[in-house]
């Protein structure tokens, strides 16, 4: 198969464009060409940047001439959910409600992006206001699943792994409350990486929750996760939660072994009420990590019964307290699931608020307790793999729950503790659906998730598919 | 606990600060039909079930310490 920058490593096309045998502008006209084609049926883009990454792309090439250095993400052409405020390019949030708001600042991560050299394509589709795992947007359009049209994507950050599973962009950035950037990667057949709470700044991010909110990135592979985390983390002033973590290099830790790692398995909450077939590729993962040295036992997380209490009881009331000015001037323009959710915010006592608050303090204490005895958790990413389009809730095990609430079963607590989380691919359906397995590590200690994915991702060796679009 | 009211939601709204909810909205609350999220009976059901549990003195969670900061 002859090289195609759509669905190439970025390691690859960045080593290409380096050497000369790729370029630049070459590299953008493929992804734009490919948007042209695909996304009028896929509307994975709100805005396409086209003009402007030509631009980019040219400066590159210029820049390749003059043997000037231009970063590590040499036009590596990205896209990014539109919550990422972007100097000049309007961004909507994926509402009527910011339908023509231009910011005159780029978020601090699109910053460091483009400083590296990336060159952005475009703000992808998502879930209003990111409110929702489903990705339905009345506005903008639906975006479907690439692997099967009739199906969903997941979300909220949905246009960002649809752009990235179609070959519409090399990488896309997303935002991950609950499970915005894993699950959605997860139901496309990537790798979704949320880092630690504070590592990756939000500076310049329409919030959802800022308690919960995390920047991450959903790429093809785990060693294109690990070369964007190390230009994208990193201390910002401007950014109140943003953590002085010292940087790692991380690309240096994908060695392909783990031994001395020792893998937890929480069976009980994260394995009960899945698709068999999930369950049995996670458990092959699990086998594989073994083979690599890995050592795996069975562990008990902290008690989940009123943690998906605890996560609404932050989410609703903070994300009320930003949208309270819009609504105040634009209510009419959100979708009514929206503002149904701000109503219940509305009724949520500040006591209730701080106590859940309280329990966010006592499951990250939990889980550091647990993790003195392992280095990383596996589970299954998503209870199941993407559902039919118009799904509102699913049946699994006899047991009826709201949709959204199955997709973020196993991934929204990790966002109560703030520990990095990962899901890359485990294998296919019997339907012909990717599923996903969810590694999660100590705070920090991205290295080490990465690692282990890494060397998971190298040990399953699962076979190259493309999805089928014209 | 009482089951939640819309006259309740309705008194709340006119004697608090609060942004306005049509009846339609305060409906949902009552009874939702949505199905995105935990529907509001139900949460505050998990409210009550938070409210009894002894936290002792434990602190609102902040930010991460970085790394080697205890």
């Amino acid at each position: 198969m002859s090289f195609d920058p759509a669905f190439a490593p970025l390691t690859e096309i960045v080593a290409r464009i380096g050497d000369r045998r790729l370029s630049p502008m070459a590299v953008v006209e493929r992804f734009l060409a490919r948007i042209e084609e695909l996304d009028p049926q896929l509307h994975a883009f709100i805005t396409v940047t086209a003009k402007s990454a030509r631009v980019s792309a040219s400066a590159a090439e210029d820049a390749l001439k003059s043997g000037r250095s231009f970063g590590p993400l040499r036009a590596l052409p990205f896209a990014c959910k539109d919550v990422f405020c972007t100097k000049g390019v309007r961004t909507t949030g994926g509402s009527r409600v910011l339908e023509d708001w231009v910011p005159d600042h780029d978020a601090g991560v699109v910053e460091a992006l483009a400083t590296a050299g990336a060159i952005l394509i475009g703000k992808t589709n998502l879930h209003e206001f990111a409110y929702g795992a489903t990705g339905e947007n009345e506005r903008f359009g639906t975006p479907p699943n690439p692997w099967d049209l009739s199906r969903m994507p997941g979300g909220s950050s949905t246009g960002s792994a649809v752009a990235v599973a179609a070959g519409l962009a090399s990488f896309a950035l997303g935002t991950d409350t609950g499970g915005s950037v894993r699950a959605p990667a997860a139901l496309c057949g990537l790798v979704g990486l949320k880092p630690t709470y504070g590592l990756v700044t939000c500076y310049g991010v329409i919030p959802f929750c800022w308690s919960l909110d995390h920047v991450g990135f959903l790429t093809r592979s785990v060693a294109d996760a690990a070369l964007l985390l190390e230009t994208a983390a990193g201390h910002d002033a401007r950014d109140p939660v943003s953590v002085r973590a010292p940087c790692r290099a991380y690309g240096k830790a994908l060695t392909g072994e783990l031994g001395g790692l020792t893998i937890g398995v929480p069976r009980r909450h994260f394995f009960e009420r899945v698709d068999p077939e999930i369950l049995d590729a996670t458990d092959a993962a699990l086998g594989r990590a073994e083979s690599r040295g890995a050592r795996v036992i069975d562990v008990d997380t902290p008690d989940m019964e009123d943690a998906r209490t605890v996560s609404l009881v932050v989410q609703m009331p903070e994300a009320l307290s930003y949208h309270g000015t819009h609504l105040r001037t634009k209510s009419a323009l959100y979708g009514d699931d929206l503002r149904g959710g701000f109503a219940l915010g509305q009724f949520i006592l500040a006591e209730h608020y701080v106590r859940a608050k309280r329990m966010m303090t006592l499951y990250r204490q939990e889980m550091s307790t647990l993790f003195e005895r392992v280095d990383l958790l596996v589970t299954p990413t998503s209870p199941m793999i993407a559902p039919l389009r118009g799904t509102t809730a699913v049946t699994i095990d006899g047991r009826e729950e709201a949709l959204g609430d199955a997709h973020a079963r196993f991934t929204y607590f990790f966002n109560l503790t703030g520990h990095p989380a990962m899901t890359l691919p485990s294998g296919w359906h019997s339907k012909g659906l990717p599923m996903g397995v969810q590694l999660i590590a100590r705070h920090f200690e991205e290295a080490t998730l990465l690692r282990a994915g890494d060397a998971i991702e190298r040990a399953l060796d699962l076979p190259i598919r493309r999805p089928s679009l014209s | 606990m009482k089951e939640i009211t819309k006259d309740l939601l309705h008194r709340v709204q006119e004697s608090f600060p609060s942004l306005e909810w049509s009846d339609t909205e305060l409906d949902d609350l009552v009874k939702p039909s949505f199905g995105i999220i935990t529907g509001f009976p139900e949460l505050l059901e998990g409210i009550d079930r938070l409210s009894h549990r002894d936290l002792g003195e434990i602190p609102p969670a902040g930010t991460l310490p970085a790394p080697g900061i205890s």
